[in-house]
C-alpha cells in the first residue's frame, strides 16, 4: 500500500524525471507517444518534431472524438431528452393551468424556481474562477480546463436566467420589464433589484458567451480544415476567416485580456446583485449585509464543484485522460479545499451575527434551521459544504481519485442546493407577524422543472462535445511550447522595430530569451 | 504576371526568425509581412510586433456608450417618467450607480467583441492566402509584395533562408 | 365579507385555503391572551393594508405595478403587474394576497359583481385599497357640487358594515375630523413600528382612562 502523501510511482511532479532517450532509429512518434506515455503534464519534448507529432495527437484525439458518435452518447442524448420534454410539458401545464399548480402560498411567494435561479447562476461562475481569475493570474495549469469551464458557464447561465420568466404570474409579460420605448410612455423601475437582476444577466450572459466565443475561434479555424460538407461550411462561417496570422493572434490576445479583466468583476457584481434580492428586503434571515461576499464564494464554491464533476466526467467519456491528468484535478481538489472554508467563514459570520444579537424573528428561523423541521436539511447542507471537504480533500489520495472527486463534488453541489433552499424558503417561512407563518411544500411541477433543468443542462454540454472541441486546443499547444521556451530560450532575431506595447502580452511574458 | 502574395513554408520558430531576418534585409516593411501559425509564436522570434491593433479604441467606445446609456435609463428616465416609491426620493443613487456599472459593463464588452469581428474579417481587395496545413502545424510566410520590390527577389531572400515557396491553397475569407 | 362583495374578491375553495392561498384583503388576527380552559381570552386585530407612507412594497416591483398615489394611497396598479411576488415578500404584514389561480365567482355571486372595481386575472398581486373606488368618487361628487369632503362621508366597505362602529376612516390631515381625534389618543399604536413603514392605520388599545 502505498503512502497517500507521496506520489504514485506512474507520474512525476517536479522535477520531472529525465525523459527516455530514444534510440537512434526511434521516429519522434514513437519518441512522443514514449514520452506522453509517461503521463507528465510538462513535456520535454526536446525536438519541434516531438512536439508536432503531440500536438498531432492531441488534436487527432479531440476531433476523432468529435466525429464519431457511440451508443453510449445516443442513449445519454436520449434519455436527457426525454427529461427535458417532460419538463417542458410540466412548464406548459403550469403556464395553461396558472402558477397556482406549484407550491407556493403566501407568506412563502418564492420557492424551488428561485432557489434553482440562484443555484445555477451559482454554477456559473465556474467558467469566471477557472477561464479569468486563472488566466489573468498566468497559471498554466488551467490550460486544459478552459474551454469546458466557460461551455459550463454559458449554459449554466441560459438555464438559470429562463427562471425568473418560469417562476412569473404572468410569464408572458415578462418583456416589460425589459426597458424598450413604448406607446405606454412607461419604464420599468430601475430601483428594484429584479431590474439589477436582468441587467447583470444581460451583461453576464452576453460577456461569458463571448469569452467562450472568442478563443474558440482558432479551435473552429482548425476544425473547418478538417470538416466537409455542412459542418464546413458552419465552421467556415463561425471561425470568421481566421487564418493564424501574427495580426489576428495579437488581437486575440488583447481582446481575451480585456474580456479576461472585464469578466470578473461582472460575475463578482452578478451574484452580488442577486444576493441583494434578499438582502434589501424587510424579511428577517434576508435582510443581511453579509450576502453579497457570501453567495459570491458560494456561487465559486459550486461552481468549481460543479466543474470537477464536468471535468471528470468529460475525461472519462472523451478518453481525454492525457490531457485532463490527475495533476489537474490534485490542483481543483485544493482550490475546493480552500474555498470551503472561505465559505464556513463567511456561513460562520452570518450565523454567529444572528444566533447573538437577532431578534426573536431570527432566533426562531435558526431554531428551525438547527432543531426544527428544517433540521435534517440544514445539517445534511453543513456536514456535506463543510466536514466533508474537510476530511477527504486534504489528501492527495482523494484529489487525484477521479470517483472520489465525483462524489465529493455532487455531494457538495446537493449541498449548495439545500442551502439556496434553505435562504430562500425558510426566511419567509417565519415572518414578522407570528399569524402569517406558513410551511412550503413542493408540487410536481416545480419538482419535475427541476429535474429537467438538469438534463438539459446535460443535454447542452453533449450537443457542445460534438460540434466544438473540449479542450482549448491551441491553449494547451502554446502551453506546450512556453514550457519548452521557458528551458530552452528562444532564438532572438536582431529587430529595430521595438517591440509595440499594442500586441500580446500573455505569451511572451512567461518567455526568456536568449540570442 | 504580377503577383500579389509571396508565399513560403517554413519549419519551426527558427525558420521563422530566418525568414524574418532575411525580408528585413531586402528592405520588406514588417506591415507587408504575415506568419500564419496554428500556435501563437512569441514576440521574440518575431522581433517585436507586427502590427498595430485597433482594439482598444472600440473597447473604450463602448465604455463610453454604455455609460451613456446606464445613466439615461437610471436617471433619465426618471426624469421623463417620475413616479413616487416607497418614500425612497425620486433620483437615488446606489440603485442609480449599479445600472451604470452594469451597463457600462455590457457596453464594453459587446464593442470589445465587434471590434474584434470587425478587425479579424478586415481585408482590403479580396482574399488573402491559407493553406489547411496551417491547423496541421505546418508555418507559413505570407509577404504582399511592396510597389518597390520583385516577386522573384523576395522568393530568392526567402529560399536563401530556407524556405520553400508555395502556392495559395485557398483564399479566406 | 363585505370587503369580498365591494372589491370583487374571488372565493378560494378549501384545498387553497388549507395550503394558506385565501384572498381576503382584510383579516382578523386571532391572539390568544389566556388559554386555560374555562379562563379563555382572545384578541382580535382586523388587519388590511397599512397604506404605508414608506411602503417597503413598492421600490421593489420591478414594473411599477406598485406605486404612491397624490393622497397618500399605495396603490396596485393590476394591469402592470406581471406576478413576481417580490412586494408580497417585503410587506411586513403580509397584506398582499396573490391569485395563484383566477379568481372564480360560483352563481350566483357573478351576478352581484360591483362594476366599480377590476375584476383581477390570474397572477396578478392584489390588495386592499381603502375602497379606492369609493374614496374617488366621493371626491367627484364632492368637486361637481362645489364643496369640500364631509368627515364621514367616505366608507369603505369595511367601515360601512361593521356593526360596533370599531372601524373609523377619515381625513387625518384635518384636525377636527373623528379619526384625527382618535388617532391623537393615548391609546393609540401602530404595528411594527420598529419596521418604520409610516402606517395609516392606528389600533386603539382597550382599557385605560383616556376618553378618545
Amino acid at each position: 500500500m502505498s503512502d497517500p502523501l507521496q506520489p504514485p510511482a506512474n507520474w512525476a511532479i517536479e522535477p520531472p524525471p529525465p525523459p527516455p532517450v530514444p534510440a537512434e532509429e526511434a521516429t519522434p512518434e514513437e519518441a512522443a507517444e514514449a514520452l506522453a506515455a509517461t503521463g507528465v503534464v510538462t513535456l520535454q519534448a526536446a525536438t519541434e518534431a516531438e512536439l508536432d507529432s503531440l500536438d498531432r495527437r492531441l488534436d487527432e484525439r479531440v476531433f476523432r472524438s468529435m466525429g464519431s458518435i457511440s451508443i453510449r452518447y445516443v442513449a445519454l442524448f436520449m434519455l436527457a431528452g426525454l427529461v427535458v420534454t417532460v419538463g417542458l410539458f410540466a412548464w406548459g401545464y403550469q403556464v395553461y393551468n396558472g402558477i397556482g399548480v406549484a407550491g407556493i402560498r403566501r407568506p412563502v411567494f418564492w420557492g424551488f424556481y428561485i432557489t434553482n435561479f440562484v443555484f445555477w447562476i451559482g454554477i456559473s461562475h465556474s467558467g469566471t474562477l477557472v477561464s479569468a481569475i486563472l488566466r489573468v493570474l498566468n497559471v498554466e495549469w488551467r490550460r486544459p480546463l478552459t474551454r469546458a469551464a466557460e461551455a459550463m458557464t454559458v449554459f449554466a447561465l441560459m438555464i438559470g436566467g429562463l427562471f425568473p420568466i418560469v417562476h412569473l404570474g404572468r410569464p408572458w409579460r415578462f418583456y416589460w420589464m425589459i426597458p424598450f420605448p413604448n406607446e405606454r410612455g412607461l419604464w420599468p423601475n430601475f430601483r428594484s433589484p429584479l431590474m439589477w437582476d436582468l441587467l447583470a444577466i444581460l451583461t453576464y450572459i452576453t460577456a461569458s458567451s463571448l469569452f467562450l466565443f472568442f478563443p474558440l475561434v482558432p479551435d473552429l479555424a482548425s476544425a473547418r480544415d478538417r470538416a466537409t460538407g455542412v459542418r464546413r461550411f458552419v465552421y467556415r462561417l463561425l471561425s470568421l476567416g481566421w487564418r493564424g496570422s501574427q495580426q489576428q493572434w495579437n488581437r486575440l490576445h488583447l481582446g481575451m485580456r480585456i474580456f479576461t479583466i472585464v469578466v470578473i468583476p461582472i460575475a463578482v457584481s452578478v451574484h452580488s446583485i442577486v444576493s441583494w434580492d434578499f438582502g434589501v428586503t424587510q424579511v428577517e434571515g434576508w435582510h443581511s449585509s453579509v450576502f453579497a461576499p457570501y453567495f459570491v464564494i458560494g456561487a465559486i464554491y459550486s461552481g468549481i464543484a460543479a466543474l470537477m464533476t464536468v471535468l471528470v466526467l468529460v475525461r472519462r467519456g472523451l478518453h481525454l485522460e492525457d490531457y485532463i491528468t490527475l495533476r489537474h484535478l490534485d490542483r481543483m481538489g485544493k482550490v475546493l479545499l480552500a474555498v470551503s472554508v472561505i465559505w464556513f467563514f463567511f456561513f460562520w459570520a452570518g450565523f454567529l451575527t444572528d444566533w447573538y444579537g437577532g431578534n426573536a424573528i431570527s432566533r426562531e428561523i435558526q431554531r428551525m434551521h438547527m432543531f426544527g423541521n428544517m433540521a435534517p436539511l440544514f445539517w445534511t447542507m453543513l456536514g456535506v459544504c463543510m466536514v466533508l471537504p474537510f476530511l477527504t480533500l486534504w489528501f492527495r489520495r482523494v484529489r487525484t481519485s477521479p470517483g472520489a472527486i465525483l462524489v465529493i463534488s455532487l455531494l457538495i453541489n446537493l449541498g449548495m442546493w439545500i442551502e439556496r433552499f434553505l435562504i430562500v424558503v425558510t426566511s419567509p417561512m417565519r415572518n414578522a407577524v407570528s399569524f402569517n407563518w406558513g410551511t412550503y411544500r413542493p408540487q410536481w411541477p416545480e419538482i419535475t422543472i427541476t429535474v429537467a433543468t438538469f438534463a438539459a443542462f446535460t443535454l447542452l454540454y453533449l450537443l457542445f462535445s460534438k460540434a466544438f472541441p473540449l479542450i482549448s486546443l491551441w491553449e494547451v499547444k502554446e502551453g506546450w511550447r512556453i514550457d519548452r521556451w521557458r528551458r530552452e530560450g528562444v532564438m532572438e532575431v536582431e529587430s529595430d522595430v521595438p517591440s509595440i506595447e499594442g500586441a500580446a502580452a500573455g505569451v511572451t511574458a512567461a518567455v526568456e530569451a536568449r540570442s | 504576371m504580377s503577383e500579389r502574395f509571396v508565399s513560403a513554408r517554413v519549419e519551426g520558430e527558427q525558420g521563422v526568425a530566418r525568414a524574418l531576418q532575411a525580408l528585413r534585409e531586402i528592405g520588406v516593411p514588417r506591415g507587408a509581412i504575415e506568419v500564419l501559425s496554428d500556435v501563437p509564436l512569441p514576440e521574440a522570434v518575431l522581433g517585436g510586433a507586427m502590427k498595430a491593433t485597433k482594439l482598444r479604441r472600440f473597447t473604450f467606445t463602448g465604455l463610453v456608450l454604455g455609460l451613456v446609456t446606464g445613466v439615461f435609463f437610471s436617471i433619465g428616465t426618471l426624469f421623463l417618467y417620475p413616479v413616487l416609491v416607497g418614500g425612497q426620493p425620486v433620483y437615488f443613487a446606489p440603485p442609480n450607480l449599479i445600472i451604470i456599472y452594469e451597463l457600462t459593463m455590457f457596453g464594453l464588452v459587446v464593442a470589445t467583441a465587434l471590434g474584434f469581428v470587425f478587425e479579424t474579417r478586415r481585408v482590403k481587395g479580396g482574399g488573402r492566402p491559407y493553406w489547411a496545413n496551417v491547423s496541421h502545424g505546418g508555418i507559413y510566410v505570407v509577404v504582399e509584395v511592396p510597389p518597390d520590390l520583385v516577386a522573384t527577389r523576395i522568393r530568392e531572400a526567402l529560399i536563401a533562408r530556407g524556405a520553400e515557396p508555395v502556392d495559395p491553397e485557398e483564399t479566406l475569407p | 365579507m363585505a370587503c369580498y362583495a365591494e372589491n370583487n374578491i374571488g372565493v378560494s375553495d378549501a384545498g387553497q385555503v388549507a395550503m394558506g392561498r385565501n384572498r381576503q384583503w382584510i383579516r382578523i388576527e386571532r391572539y390568544w391572551e389566556r388559554t386555560q380552559f374555562p379562563d379563555v381570552e382572545a384578541r382580535f386585530l382586523p388587519i388590511m393594508c397599512q397604506q404605508c407612507a414608506q411602503a417597503p412594497c413598492e421600490p421593489v416591483c420591478p414594473v411599477f405595478a406598485s406605486v404612491h398615489s397624490y393622497d397618500g394611497l399605495n396603490t396596485q396598479v393590476y394591469n402592470r403587474c406581471i406576478g413576481t411576488r417580490y412586494c408580497g415578500h417585503n410587506c411586513p404584514y403580509k397584506v398582499r394576497v396573490f391569485n395563484f389561480f383566477a379568481p372564480e365567482f360560483p352563481a350566483p355571486l357573478n351576478e352581484q359583481l360591483n362594476p366599480d372595481v377590476t375584476v383581477r386575472s390570474i397572477g396578478i398581486m392584489e390588495k386592499c385599497t381603502f375602497c379606492v373606488q369609493r374614496i374617488r368618487r366621493a371626491r367627484q361628487e364632492a368637486e361637481v357640487q362645489g364643496r369640500p369632503i364631509y368627515d364621514g362621508e367616505i366608507q369603505p366597505a369595511c367601515v360601512q358594515t361593521c356593526p360596533s362602529g370599531a372601524l373609523v376612516f377619515g381625513n387625518g390631515v384635518d384636525p377636527d375630523s373623528q379619526v384625527s381625534r382618535l388617532m391623537r389618543s393615548q391609546r393609540g399604536f401602530r404595528l411594527l413600528e420598529s419596521f418604520d413603514t409610516g402606517p395609516s392605520v392606528v389600533y386603539l388599545k382597550k382599557g385605560g382612562t383616556a376618553r378618545v
